[in-house]
């Protein structure tokens, strides 16, 4: 089984997998939806991300067309199942998004996914300001010198505009499939969600709005849930960083929000997405 | 919707337009107005207020044309008031064919339509006034479900150039009319903008009522019989903030449930 991981850069990717492959080596199955049987020729890389996350450390990619396939064995319910969640710098995504079209590096990957991990960092959930139709009510014509204009570059898109992009090019690489995709929408740093709430999607119903109607609207393409993450537990800086990397089981620094319930279980929504 | 019709692009051409007519039983809407009415920020204005949620009852579907919205919401934004840095920013080079936007009635059981936004610059704007030959050479008019002519209500403030802004309309209208592309059936809607300053205390003994006294009786007496209807709008769009959902756009959302709940024309291109 495939999963894609999509999104732009440093929107959690690797931390997030980091700390899925940390959780699914350690836990047992009454602690985690999905725990790992075997590992593949990858595991040093898994190894590496997990290492750093446990540390509290930034994974540094080295190369941005360095992909691993990222295989495993899980075991879920009983049942051991083979996949693969290739790690894609979020720069593909990205070029993507700007050229409507997959990299060569993506376009199997996605075609052939059998679900999508979708990243998006909190701090990036941002509405553009509104367009007046008007301009500000003075009363008057403004008269101020004409503002220099840059080049419009598509990286100044919002967000959720380059990620309703991403999903619309999921839909043509999956269409063959004829049946909807289903979807994992995971806000990462989701400790830093103020104020606090344990309703992630009512959360992005107000501030990815565009992307939440998209999502709604598109059953027949996507199924999706939305989760608030936190795979690091909080900004690791100072004393919350001591505190946070002291615990004695460091999984339970993780925070998995979805549907107002909050768990340490950060391997459900691979679960969820795979249908497992 | 098929797999070619997945794949984005910033702006859909005539013949893709066409496909997606036929498609998504979508409808054309094409912007007309005098100099400086605003197209681009009227394009942009609508495409942003999903960025909050729904508007009346429609919500975002899909857009082919992201790009392209984005491209308008980036000049709409850089707009700095001065008539010259306005809605003609675009140039016949900077224009393609149409915005997609794809749409669902949350209220109506769920039915989704699509509106093409024929995009085309503000040059062409001028040529239309002048030339019925250069409104029968423009593509989105002979494609066109709605004529929607904006009206700049600061232009209608100004007493020393608000007969300037009925007579250009009256010339567009009659040229798009008399051009002969135009198809039987067309839905005219008359959108006023910036309605809140000729409410505002300064603008209300006169333009407000000139509006209400002398344009809209003029139009309607001049054109309403020319087309399947002639509707008058007034938008007073401001910008809001994100607790202030419920006042975005006033008059926007009553203009895009009226192209939306209007189905396209059957009737095929005449001329």
């Amino acid at each position: 089984m495939r999963v894609v991981m999509l999104g732009m850069p440093e929107a959690g990717k690797s931390t997030f997998l980091g700390a899925l492959w940390h959780s699914a080596n350690r836990a047992v199955p009454e602690e985690a939806a999905l725990t790992v049987r075997a590992v593949g020729p990858d595991s040093e890389y898994l190894n590496k991300m997990s290492h750093a996350w446990l540390n509290g450390e930034t994974f540094d990619r080295t190369d941005m067309n360095e992909t691993r396939p990222n295989t495993m064995t899980l075991r879920a319910d009983g049942q051991d199942n083979e996949v693969m969640i290739p790690d894609f710098s979020g720069e593909l995504s990205k070029k993507a998004y700007r050229e409507a079209q997959w990299p060569p590096q993506l376009a199997d990957a996605v075609a052939e996914a059998d679900g999508v991990l979708l990243f998006v960092h909190l701090e990036d959930l941002t509405s553009p300001s509104l367009i007046a139709w008007v301009e500000e009510v003075s009363g008057e014509t403004s008269q101020e010198d004409p503002i220099p204009q840059e080049p419009w570059d598509p990286d100044d898109a919002p967000t959720v505009v380059k990620l309703v992009g991403l999903l619309e090019l999921v839909a043509a690489s999956q269409e063959k499939k004829n049946r909807p995709i289903r979807v994992a929408l995971i806000i990462s740093a989701w400790d830093l969600v103020n104020p606090a709430t344990d309703d992630p999607a009512g959360w992005f119903s107000e501030r990815g709005a565009l992307l939440a109607q998209f999502l709604r609207n598109n059953t027949d393409k996507f199924e999706h849930t939305i989760y608030g993450i936190s795979a690091q537990g909080g900004v690791l800086s100072g004393a919350t960083r001591k505190r946070l990397l002291g615990y004695k089981k460091p999984s339970n620094r993780i925070r998995v929000v979805v549907q107002g319930a909050e768990s340490h279980d950060i391997t459900a929504p691979l679960k969820w997405v795979l249908s497992i | 919707m098929t797999s070619s019709s997945l794949v984005a692009t910033p702006f859909l051409s005539s013949a893709q337009g066409e496909e997606v007519k036929a498609d998504e039983n979508a409808q054309v809407v094409f912007l007309i107005g005098p100099l400086h009415s605003g197209k681009t920020t009227a394009v942009a204005s609508i495409y942003s207020a999903f960025f909050y949620g729904p508007v009346a009852d429609l919500s975002f579907v899909w857009s082919r044309t992201l790009l392209g919205f984005e491209n308008r919401a980036y000049l709409a934004r850089t707009s700095s008031g001065s008539p010259s840095m306005g809605a003609e920013r675009t140039s016949r080079s900077e224009t393609g064919g149409y915005l997609h936007l794809r749409l669902q009635d949350d209220g109506n059981g769920q039915v989704q339509r699509t509106l093409l936004f024929a995009d085309w610059s503000g040059e062409e704007s001028r040529d239309l006034m002048n030339s019925r030959d250069r409104a029968a050479a423009l593509e989105g008019l002979k494609a066109c479900d709605h004529l929607a002519i904006l009206l700049d209500g600061q232009r209608v403030k100004d007493t020393m150039d608000r007969q300037n802004v009925l007579d250009e309309t009256i010339q567009l209208l009659r040229s798009c009319l008399d051009s002969g592309v135009l198809k039987s059936g067309v839905h005219a809607s008359v959108v006023l903008s910036k309605w809140d300053i000729l409410k505002s205390k300064a603008g209300r003994t006169s333009g407000a009522a000139w509006v209400s006294d002398t344009v809209e009786p003029t139009l309607e007496a001049l054109f309403s019989d020319r087309f399947a209807s002639l509707t008058f709008f007034r938008v007073s769009a401001r910008s809001a903030p994100l607790s202030s959902v419920n006042t975005r756009s006033a008059g926007m959302g009553a203009l895009l449930r009226h192209w939306f709940d209007r189905p396209p024309t059957i009737s095929g291109i005449t001329g």
